[in-house]
């Protein structure tokens, strides 16, 4: 599949966006602020929608899509502000559980609802080393250290643990299993968050889904996949904000007209307008990225730090064009700001990614240069 | 990397277009590659890398190459010299130019007054005009922008006059870039009033030594010439030179324009840019320190990278999209604004990246710096000259300004 065949989404593509964009319309604001960070109801109707599937085989009841389709979802989340953890379960975990090779009752949980995974030091936040290290053990292998954010939470029923060190592995363990301490808060968006904190947890062989490069691929492929979704719950975030604060500055009169009407609010939309084209393309780019290369790292890179830029820039402007009202907590556009704050955090922020990149350009002078003195 | 892949655009992964591409289109690329690698003299293609215009002769001499190639015009339809190329050949051409330093194909010709006569010309003009567009005989400059009329084009008051056989032009241009390298000009005058200022404006094609026309320079900011002013006194056009119908000339201006829009994000040439930055941040210190190891530079360099992709990105996006979608509207402006904000970011760079080398100018100040530093002599006083002119990006086509008032419209205003 070719860049241009995936800019043209196929009528399955387009099915699953308005039946996304249907169901997320139905969500209230006020339901939004009821549900304090998950709502049962909810996840139980995204399962019946086939959201925990998007990426799952036939045979456990998925819909046995890729990337792109897990991306539109992402991006209804995002644009209605969802607050359960979606990619980190349905995209996060089950990618790499699937890479795992986990068996099919496994994935037939997670996809119909009843099971919902936290990764552990993999994923969220992307492009991190993992905390967690693992030693031999004689029951096992012993995990060792401390994953100050997870998105864990009292619906949280499995945590999928990757682990470096001497014996790299991917581990599943029941939420709530005596000797892994987990710490909860709230992220600023309101989501479930959590520190994990391994100290010395015997973890037998029956739990241990992946070793080796086994277990580095299936974390690797995972976290692809998820700069992807995330990228994609980052633009249908932009989106919204910017179309809060359209219809605020057409309703909202001063001096007698629109505040729609000021050349220097117009021209400051019209730049996070611009924001937000860039941050789709980057997010079009990062979809076909993660399904199609074999390495998609690079490109990935590149996309975060994109769309980490875009998401600043249009959160702070269109907290600005609110005024004074863009401060309080009543309007929904300070929980869209406060959301896109979390986005870069996940994404491993703009001056995180720009570093990798810094590196590399500093690598590629220097083998120029060389070059160019050996000839 | 071996050798010779150096010395060429490099394929390596963040030239990411080439993963976006299919096989056919790579292959497509390397004929391109291919070519330019003669067509583009070493000479001519050192003097671009450092940042100096093509002269005439050598923009004359490339488009005698693509001539004899059939590639000066790839967007005009097949029968009036066109390549046949998709949409996406098109972008990768246009990409190849200016990352294998090409000189410019002068837009006036084959991305302005062309599509205008083969859309809208009568027979005769098609046949006089389009060949010579495309073997490069004709030179062409353009007479919209007026001392008073700038961003707000439809309040021109040059005036055309029905004579019966011909008509009588008086008035001025400005801006008019290459005026003194043209054979031939297009422009819009005023000939009949109208409710609207759109109204009773025509557009007309006129031989550059027709009697009457009068060439002023005007030395641009980075000291140069390639700005003029141009005042008709008493000028007959002959009724000849009218392009489709009289007072309808706005809406041909409109229809140019929008051409114009979508062919300036110069992507290639920004991609040789940061090589050329990349050349610079080897010989160039902050102090004790080489550049190359300046955290700042490199994240600046690296943030204009992830910029430039983003535009590629947003470019395709465009190309690939029906003319109904709601991003059609829009896409052009956001090029527009985006790429003059690229182009002018690298530019900064590359004088920030100069140090204290980037205050001088002229062959004395490059003669001087000769032995002072390790980068060759073309660096300092091309890319000055690159830094200066390029302001105009922002300016030229519509202002930044004039682009997010037309966004503004299009995403903010509600549609009554």
């Amino acid at each position: 599949m070719s860049f241009l065949d995936h800019l043209t989404p196929s009528d399955e593509a387009e099915m699953i966006r308005d039946s996304a964009t249907r169901f997320t319309g139905a969500v209230s604001e006020a339901a939004l602020r009821q549900s304090d960070g998950f709502d049962a109801d909810r996840w139980v109707g995204m399962a019946d929608l086939g959201w925990h599937g998007i990426l799952a085989d036939d045979a456990a009841g998925g819909l046995g899509l890729g990337a792109a389709e897990a991306a539109i979802l992402a991006y209804a989340a995002g644009h209605a502000r969802l607050p359960e953890p979606f990619v980190a379960s349905s995209v996060t975990a089950l990618t790499a559980l699937r890479a795992a090779g986990v068996g099919i009752d496994v994935l037939a949980g997670l996809v119909a609802g009843s099971r919902i995974f936290a990764p552990v030091g993999f994923g969220l936040p992307v492009g991190l080393a993992t905390p967690v290290s693992a030693a031999p053990d004689k029951d096992g292998a012993s995990l060792c250290g401390t994953v100050p954010l997870c998105e864990v939470g009292p619906h949280t029923t499995d945590l999928l643990i990757f682990a470096d060190g001497p014996e790299p592995m991917l581990a599943r363990l029941p939420s709530g299993t005596d000797g892994i301490a987990i710490t909860p808060y709230r992220g600023i968006d309101g989501r479930h968050l959590g520190k994990v904190h391994l100290d010395g947890y015997t973890v037998g062989d029956e739990a241990i889904l992946a070793r080796g490069a086994a277990a580095r691929n299936a974390v690797a492929k995972a976290e692809a996949v998820t700069v992807a979704a995330l990228c994609a719950d980052a633009v249908g975030t932009i989106d919204k904000a910017l179309a809060l604060t359209r219809t605020y500055l057409n309703e909202r009169q001063q001096f007698g007209r629109p505040l729609a009407s000021f050349q220097a609010l117009r021209h400051r939309f019209a730049d996070i307008g611009v924001e937000a084209e860039l941050a789709r393309s980057m997010a079009e780019m990062a979809s076909f990225a993660a399904q199609t290369l074999a390495d998609p790292t690079p490109l990935l890179d590149r996309a975060r730090a994109r769309i980490c830029r875009a998401a600043q820039t249009v959160g702070q402007a269109t907290i600005q064009l609110h005024g004074g009202m863009g401060m309080t907590d009543e309007m929904a556009i300070g929980h869209y700001f406060r959301r896109l704050i979390c986005l870069q955090a996940l994404l491993g922020q703009e001056a995180g990614s720009l570093r990798l990149r810094s590196a590399a350009l500093a690598a590629e002078i220097d083998a120029e240069a060389r070059l160019e003195a050996a000839q | 990397m071996k050798d010779s892949e150096c010395r060429q655009p490099r394929d390596d992964v963040w030239d990411h277009i080439d993963l976006l591409l299919d096989d056919s289109l790579r292959a497509f690329r390397g004929e391109v590659r291919q070519f330019l690698r003669t067509a583009v003299p070493d000479e001519t293609r050192a003097r671009l890398d450092m940042g100096y215009s093509a002269t005439k002769s050598e923009v004359v001499a490339f488009l005698k190459k693509l001539s004899a190639k059939g590639w000066v015009a790839p967007a005009w339809p097949v029968e009036y010299g066109g390549t046949g190329w998709s949409q996406l050949q098109r972008f990768v051409y246009t990409i190849e130019l200016g990352n294998n330093a090409a000189p410019s194909v002068p837009p006036f010709g084959t991305a302005m007054v062309g599509p205008v006569l083969y859309t809208f010309g009568n027979q005769d003009q098609k046949n006089l005009y389009l060949p010579r567009i495309l073997s490069g005989e004709d030179f062409w400059c353009q007479g919209f922008s007026e001392p008073g009329s700038g961003s707000d084009l439809a309040s021109l008051k040059t005036r055309a006059e029905d004579r019966g056989d011909h008509y009588l032009l008086n008035g001025q241009k400005i801006w008019t870039s290459k005026a003194h390298y043209a054979d031939r000009i297009f422009l819009l005058a005023r000939t009949g009033e109208g409710a609207r200022k759109q109204e009773g404006i025509s557009f007309f094609v006129l031989d550059m030594d027709t009697p009457g026309i009068e060439i002023k320079p005007i030395i641009s900011i980075d000291m140069s010439h390639s700005l003029n002013e141009v005042f008709f006194t008493d000028v007959k056009i002959p009724k000849s030179g009218l392009v489709g119908e009289a007072g309808k000339g706005w809406s041909y201006a409109k229809f140019l324009l929008g051409n114009e829009r979508t062919g300036i994000t110069n992507i290639g040439r920004c991609r040789r840019q940061i090589a050329r930055l990349k050349r610079i941040a080897r010989a160039s210190h902050i102090g004790d320190t080489p550049l190359c190891a300046d955290q700042a530079f490199l994240r600046d360099l690296a943030r204009i990278e992830a910029d430039l992709t983003a535009l590629e990105i947003t470019e395709i996006r465009l190309l690939s999209t029906g003319r109904d979608s709601a991003f059609a509207s829009v896409g052009p402006s956001v090029l527009k604004l985006k790429s003059a904000e690229i182009q002018q970011a690298l530019a900064e760079l590359m004088v920030s990246a100069l140090g204290p080398f980037a205050a001088g100018r002229g062959p004395q100040f490059v003669e001087a710096m000769e032995d002072v530093s390790d980068l060759p002599q073309g660096f300092f006083d091309g890319a000055l000259a690159e830094y200066l002119f390029g302001r105009a990006t922002s300016i030229y086509g519509g202002t930044n300004e004039i682009q997010r008032e037309i966004l503004a419209k299009a995403t903010l205003d509600t549609l009554q």
